[in-house]
């Protein structure tokens, strides 16, 4: 009965903390992409006609730990197939959030966008039995200046890529 | 070529569903099926073990008789032995044919608690015995315990709690996940190493039996119970009650059986409530 009771509390805390820190983090993460729309990101490698100047490497990573509740719904979808929902909004979180910090970077460095952008996910830690403890999504691209961006390029050629 | 990054709209990777009605639906499989699954596998193993000879069951005690063994005052072992010529005068009533050989063991310990385990040990703990106020009542437990022997129950629960223990095993081996392991295991505690409320009321049914034989009376064997009672309160009662048939139910129907055997009894029968009680050498 102790066993259960300490799987109710763990399960309560998953749902309810893990559950208002994924609506925070929605939130945050729509602002931020809001606020840095001006920043563009391109997975072809060709580079659009206003680029200028060189290209710098820029990556950005998030690492995200799995709550309880969700590892125990994954779980139980574990046994009878179908959609694995609760990891479906963790990594769509871990990978927009990765994707923002790239695009800020590019961002600092003056960079209009960033063409062949590219995502990896792993993950970092097990839980018990092999259950995933939590992912890491890198996102990394090569940031180029555009010529409609005031002051573009100076700062990302002067690191080279 | 324009290049661009329109805006993505939201709900295309996430779906907007709470995801506890997903958990509730899951749960609700999944405990499903596993119980389903256990009670078939309990029910089978129940029926088999009655097959099980008891010589086996014999050789599967030794550790158990290990375990009770302790040291014991003079006073005590006279205790053991009052026990031990009790419960076998009450085996006499049984058919010899059938007669599953009981050992009755007097441990000290000051648990309020006795049981029945395999190779035919019953064990009475101090704790129990001391508060029992008459031979009649300690007759009752006694034959209980027996009855449950008699009856092959504890190789049932033990056949039963062997095969609900592999099945999880083999379900948590089975399961990738170390949670679904254990919302396995918790189905399944429940229902190992207890005997079931069918087998107490058939233990109490033929103790009783033992008891009228013995004494040609069950005046004092629902004291027993109200000991319990007073000890345990009605329900919510640990180890060997656990699984009991609630105890106000259990000295009802024993009252009621006492009367019916007083009623079919032939006139100048002994009357229940007249009867005489024996009294325990070490109460008086």
């Amino acid at each position: 009965m102790i066993e259960l009771g300490v799987f109710v509390v763990l399960l309560g805390c998953g749902y309810f903390f893990g559950r208002a820190a994924e609506n925070r983090h929605f939130a945050s993460i729509r602002r931020r992409e809001e606020e840095l729309r001006d920043v563009l990101v391109f997975n072809g490698r060709e580079l659009p006609p206003e680029a200028v100047g060189g290209g710098m490497l820029v990556t950005g990573s998030v690492v995200i730990s799995v709550d309880y509740f969700k590892r125990v719904l994954a779980g139980l979808r574990g046994i009878f197939g179908g959609r694995i929902t609760s990891y479906e909004s963790l990594l769509e979180r871990a990978r927009r959030e990765a994707l923002l910090r790239m695009k800020d970077e590019a961002a600092r460095l003056g960079a209009g966008c960033v063409v062949n952008a590219r995502v990896e996910t792993s993950s970092i830690s097990q839980g018990r039995g092999d259950s995933i403890g939590s992912v890491e999504v890198l996102a990394f691209g090569t940031a180029v200046g555009l010529s409609s961006v005031a002051g573009a390029a100076t700062d990302a050629a002067a690191g080279g890529a | 070529m324009s290049f661009e990054n329109p805006r993505q709209p939201e709900g295309i990777n996430v779906t907007a569903e709470n995801p506890l009605r997903e958990f509730f639906t899951l749960l609700l499989g999944f405990g499903g099926l596993v119980l389903a699954t256990l009670l078939l596998l309990t029910w089978s193993a129940q029926w088999l073990a009655q097959f099980v000879p008891f010589s086996v069951e014999q050789r599967l005690s030794g550790s158990v008789v290990s375990a009770i063994a302790q040291p014991k005052t003079a006073d005590e072992q006279a205790r053991e032995a009052y026990i031990q010529g009790l419960a076998a005068r009450l085996v006499r009533h049984l058919d010899a044919a059938e007669r599953v050989p009981v050992v009755a063991h007097y441990d000290v310990g000051a648990t309020e608690n006795a049981f029945a385990t395999l190779g035919g040990h019953v064990v009475f703990y101090r704790g129990l015995v001391d508060r029992v106020p008459h031979e009649n009542a300690l007759a009752m437990l006694v034959a209980h315990e027996i009855a449950h022997i008699q009856l092959r129950h504890p190789i049932v629960a033990n056949g039963r709690a062997l095969t609900v223990a592999l099945a999880l095993g083999a379900l948590i081996g089975l399961a990738d996940n170390a949670v679904i392991g254990s919302i396995a295991n918790w189905l399944g505690v429940s229902s190992i190493m207890t005997f079931s409320r069918a087998q107490e009321r058939a233990a109490d049914a033929l103790a009783a039996e033992l008891v009228l034989a013995e004494y040609g009376h069950l005046r004092g064997a629902s004291d027993l119970f109200e000991v319990l009672l007073d000890t345990h309160g009605d329900g919510g009662v640990v180890g060997f009650l656990s699984t009991h048939p609630g105890l106000r139910e259990r000295i009802a129907t024993l009252e009621a059986l006492a009367e019916e055997e007083w009623e079919a009894a032939p006139n100048g029968a002994i009357v229940p409530s007249d009867a005489e009680l024996t009294p325990l050498p070490w109460k008086s």
